[in-house]
């Protein structure tokens, strides 16, 4: 084909069948909700901050549903270790997929301190506070634990709460773009 | 003439107070005083949990090491300060003492739930009354305080006050 025949001129597709590409509604609907949902880093799989955010957040609600469901007397053991589990592997997956085994610029190390704050208190604030209503109402049917299965739950909630918290923390602190910027600075 | 004789033993208490509490004792704010001090709630806090355990106090001892922990911490704090916002290596002292404090005690109060899970059925101890569990409350979250006030301080250099007046 020479040159002038792709110039656009619909006289150079004469007597062909030309195919019309129209948008699929749908697809683009589901395309925007994955850039939302993993903060248009698709490119990563499941390791953007957007994304830490979102499956974090997944499992925190369902640790403090294990946990309700522990204090109706179902057995969670298996559950709560479950989502501990999960916790902790996911965020480690994605931290070495972000940084592999260069260690914390400073800037990732003050993120990580202040992110271990706020993790860690959050848990321990809310086993302190508990612990202070059954201090007045223990009494009076609080519940708290008493079987052993119960205080290992108890346990991994508290662990996993801390996983999950300080996880949120760190990937709120991070801006989706850190690792463009760290590129251009070289 | 009045010849001055040096008063030995007031010598060697100021260089005894000195390696004890560090050079900054004197206006209160030396990271070794507050270390010294923090040290001191903590095994008043052991000492007020085991009593409550015992039955022979309420949980009003560990209260006063918590209180007395944070209040420690803020009257240092605004010595050292005033109401000046904190500048970058403080607050990355701040928050890396927080959760050095917070992750610590967090940790202590897992295992020994996660021990709980397997020898509780045995005899080993756990809250029973209301005012064992008040006491335990209370005896972790003066934990925080305690170890994140020694972790800060032991985070500040001693001469910190000196180096920012030459700058």
């Amino acid at each position: 084909m020479s040159e002038q025949g792709i110039t656009g001129n619909s006289a150079d597709f004469a007597g062909t069948q030309s195919m019309t590409y129209r948008q699929n509604g749908a697809a683009s609907r589901f395309g925007r909700l994955a850039t939302w949902l993993t903060g248009g880093r698709l490119q990563w799989g499941f390791a953007g901050p957007h994304m830490m955010i979102v499956v974090q957040s997944l499992l925190l609600v369902a640790g403090l549903a294990a946990m309700i469901a522990a204090m109706r007397g179902y057995a969670v053991f298996h559950l709560m270790y479950g989502l501990l589990m999960a916790s902790t592997l996911y965020r480690l997956t994605v931290e070495f997929r972000e940084r592999g085994y260069s260690p914390h610029d400073e800037r990732e190390d003050a993120i990580r301190w202040k992110a271990m704050a706020i993790g860690a208190g959050a848990p321990g604030l809310v086993l302190v506070v508990w612990m202070m209503l059954l201090g007045a109402f223990a009494d009076e049917g609080l519940w708290h634990p008493v079987r052993e299965d119960d205080w290992v739950v108890v346990a991994m909630f508290a662990v996993g709460l801390a996983v999950q918290i300080s996880a949120i923390a760190k990937a709120w602190m991070t801006p989706a773009y850190a690792a463009e910027l760290l590129d251009e600075d070289g | 003439m009045m010849a001055y004789k040096g008063n030995r033993v007031s010598e060697r208490l100021d260089r005894l107070a000195i390696a004890g509490i560090g050079i900054n004792a004197d206006n209160g704010v030396s990271p070794r005083l507050s270390i010294v001090a923090n040290l001191i709630f903590l095994a008043v806090g052991i000492v007020g949990l085991v009593l409550c355990l015992q039955e022979q106090f309420g949980s009003g001892i560990v209260f006063g090491a918590m209180f007395a922990a944070s209040t420690h911490s803020i009257i240092v704090e605004h010595r050292k300060r005033g109401n000046a916002p904190p500048d970058e290596r403080e607050r990355a002292i701040f928050w890396k003492a927080t959760a050095i404090g917070a992750g610590a005690s967090c940790l202590l109060a897992s295992g020994w739930v996660m021990f709980l899970g397997n020898f509780a059925d045995d005899g080993m101890w756990k809250p029973d009354r209301q005012a064992e569990w008040r006491a335990a409350g209370l005896f972790m979250i003066g934990l925080m305080m305690q170890i994140a006030n020694i972790a800060s301080a032991w985070m500040t250099p001693a001469y910190a006050a000196e180096l920012l007046d030459d700058e």
